[in-house]
């Protein structure tokens, strides 16, 4: 019991640590140096105006689809479930890359409405994924749900082949570009309106984790537990579909860090969410500003794809992480 | 002697899915802490059944009422604060150790912290899993997972608003010496007027045990009453279509 105090007083120090850490870290790291960025105007202009929302934003992006694979990983009890499987990315990506080949075509659509056409394509995929999953009013066919997702994901990748082949170049390239993901395009606007999600998930959430493990054990454990079972579901619906849809909009699709996060913080802290949620998101955050470290390195000054980043790393720890979980199961 | 109290009263429960009436015209009592065994073969609908006396099914007909309330506007925590069910093992996925699974056996009462910490200790020693406290519920063998699951809802049935105790299969994975000891508990639990109905295929074990026994067979209560009256050769024979003798105070099976 002792041990296991002390290693949860480890956990919260971690927590408050480590993003810290990470966004200092990613805010010093770039093409420019620190005394530059500190000691001249330009190099403030760019500190506050580029620098720090984009480290800032990598932290938030990577927070909010940590935070919804632990809900969706919960829901639907299977540790491989991601944040994408109930549509809502394939749904936004579909959106965004319209968006593309129409401005290409020629009509005048400003910037900034790309990411609100992303965003208004994940809650139309939601809708028909709900739509498709639901028996009357209640979620309880779980898997029929997910089947819907992976039908809308499957749509949605077909979509955008079949725009990508209609795009022009120049076009193709932003399409490609944000189904890769990218930070990019941040700014103080999207800090503020993922901040606000995160802080509201922040208020909202704490009172429901018991409920989440409740339903850990099973639905009928859950509901016989005193959890009504598909009112959680809809909640975890809902904050999914708004930490993704909004993730996506801003930063395009970015693989893995809603499925590993909860993962390694499983391992570190053992199941229950009022331990995995916080350490997940503060991991899912810290993970995401490293990507992005990295991203703008390794080939500097271009940039690779922080997707790519994500996948290429997340990918083999991924299996690394089954292979142990494997051999611990065995016996 | 005073009749005790009557906590639960069903009449002509029923629930049908497609063509099939799963339950059919189900209608039996259960009194204050009373241990009721419920028998019958696969598909009977004992699962079904214990779903509806747990709220988790609406039944297509019939009513029940519940220490003469009628349960027709129940809320989910009114009914997991009266009614504990323990369903039929379920594996887990998850990472969660034993004491976090019996922790959360306080889910439906609002408890203080300091109050479930005790009857976590209470519960896990109660069912021999104090040992087990920190490990991994999924390297756990299946008699222990039970053991696991019953200290679970043990403190949620230990609570003053909780009046029944529902258990399906709960004794499937245990050994001899937990199944005792199991039985001991349900025991001690009727004894303080709390009321126990629990599904069961050892058929000598309900004999031996049972206040009273409910046979269903395809949805329907062919018999209900005293348990030596009712798994008599003839009837078990009839039910299970397995040839019976009644050796002593024993069934046997050929």
């Amino acid at each position: 019991m002792n041990t296991a105090l002390k290693r949860r007083k480890h956990i919260l120090l971690l927590c408050l640590l480590l993003p810290l850490i990470f966004i200092l870290l990613g805010l010093a790291s770039g093409s420019q140096s620190l005394d530059w960025l500190l000691y001249t105007d330009v190099g403030q202009t760019i500190l506050w105006q580029i620098r720090l929302p984009r480290v800032l934003m990598a932290f938030l992006v990577g927070a909010l689809l940590a935070w919804a694979g632990v809900l969706i990983q919960g829901m639907v009890r299977n540790p491989l479930a991601d944040p994408g499987l109930i549509g809502v990315s394939g749904g936004a990506a579909v959106a965004a890359a319209l968006f593309v080949v129409l401005q290409a075509a020629g009509m005048a659509l400003p910037y900034w409405a790309q990411p609100i056409a992303a965003f208004a394509g994940g809650v139309v995929a939601l809708l028909l994924v709900l739509r498709l999953g639901l028996q009357g009013s209640s979620l309880h066919a779980m898997s029929f749900l997910i089947l819907a997702g992976i039908a809308v994901n499957v749509l949605a990748g077909a979509l955008i082949g079949l725009l990508s082949y209609m795009a022009s170049d120049d076009a193709l390239r932003q399409i490609t570009f944000w189904s890769l993901g990218s930070l990019s395009g941040a700014n103080w606007g999207w800090v503020g309106a993922m901040g606000a999600v995160l802080l509201a998930a922040v208020i909202v959430w704490p009172k429901r984790l018991r409920n989440l493990d409740a339903l850990l054990l099973g639905e009928v454990e859950a509901r016989s537990l005193g959890v009504s079972v598909s009112r959680l579901q809809w909640q975890v619906v809902i904050w999914v579909a708004l930490c993704v849809a909004l993730a996506v909009s801003a930063s395009g699709v970015i693989g893995f860090i809603g499925l590993i996060s909860p993962h390694i913080a499983r391992l570190l802290t053992g199941a229950a969410h009022q331990r995995v949620l916080p350490l997940a998101v503060v991991l899912g955050g810290c993970l995401l500003v490293a990507a992005d470290m990295l991203s703008r390195v390794i080939v500097a000054p271009a940039e690779l794809p922080i997707g790519i980043v994500t996948t290429l790393l997340g990918a083999p720890l991924f299996i690394a992480l089954m292979i142990r979980e494997k051999r611990r199961l065995a016996w | 002697m005073v009749t005790p109290a009557t906590l639960i009263q069903a009449a002509g429960l029923g629930l049908t899915r497609g063509a099939a009436a799963i339950v059919d015209e189900v209608s039996f009592s259960l009194a204050a802490g009373e241990l009721v065994m419920l028998v019958g073969p696969n598909g009977a609908g004992k699962s079904t059944l214990m779903n509806m006396l747990a709220g988790l099914l609406h039944p297509d007909r019939g009513a029940l009422r519940f220490a003469a309330a009628d349960t027709a506007g129940w809320q989910r925590s009114d009914w997991a604060q009266r009614v504990t069910l323990v369903p039929q093992l379920s594996p887990m996925n998850f990472p969660l150790s034993v004491s976090e699974v019996v922790q959360l056996g306080g889910l439906a009462h609002s408890t203080s912290v300091v109050a479930l910490r005790s009857q976590v200790h209470e519960a896990m020693q109660a069912w021999d899993v104090h040992y087990l406290a920190d490990r991994d519920v999924r390297l756990l063998s299946g008699g222990e997972q039970q053991r696991c699951q019953l200290a679970r809802s043990w403190i949620q049935v230990n609570q003053d608003a909780s009046q029944l105790w529902l258990l399906d299969e709960p004794l499937s994975a245990l050994d001899l010496r937990h199944q005792q000891q199991c039985m001991n508990q349900i025991r001690q639990l009727t004894t303080v007027g709390k009321s126990v109905l629990m599904v069961v295929h050892d058929l000598n074990l309900a004999r031996r045990y049972a206040d009273r026994v409910l046979l269903l067979c395809c949805g329907r209560l062919v018999a209900d009453g005293p348990a030596r009256e009712v798994l008599t050769a003839e009837q078990v024979t009839q039910t299970f279509c397995v040839e019976t003798l009644l050796e002593g105070d024993y069934l046997h099976w050929v």
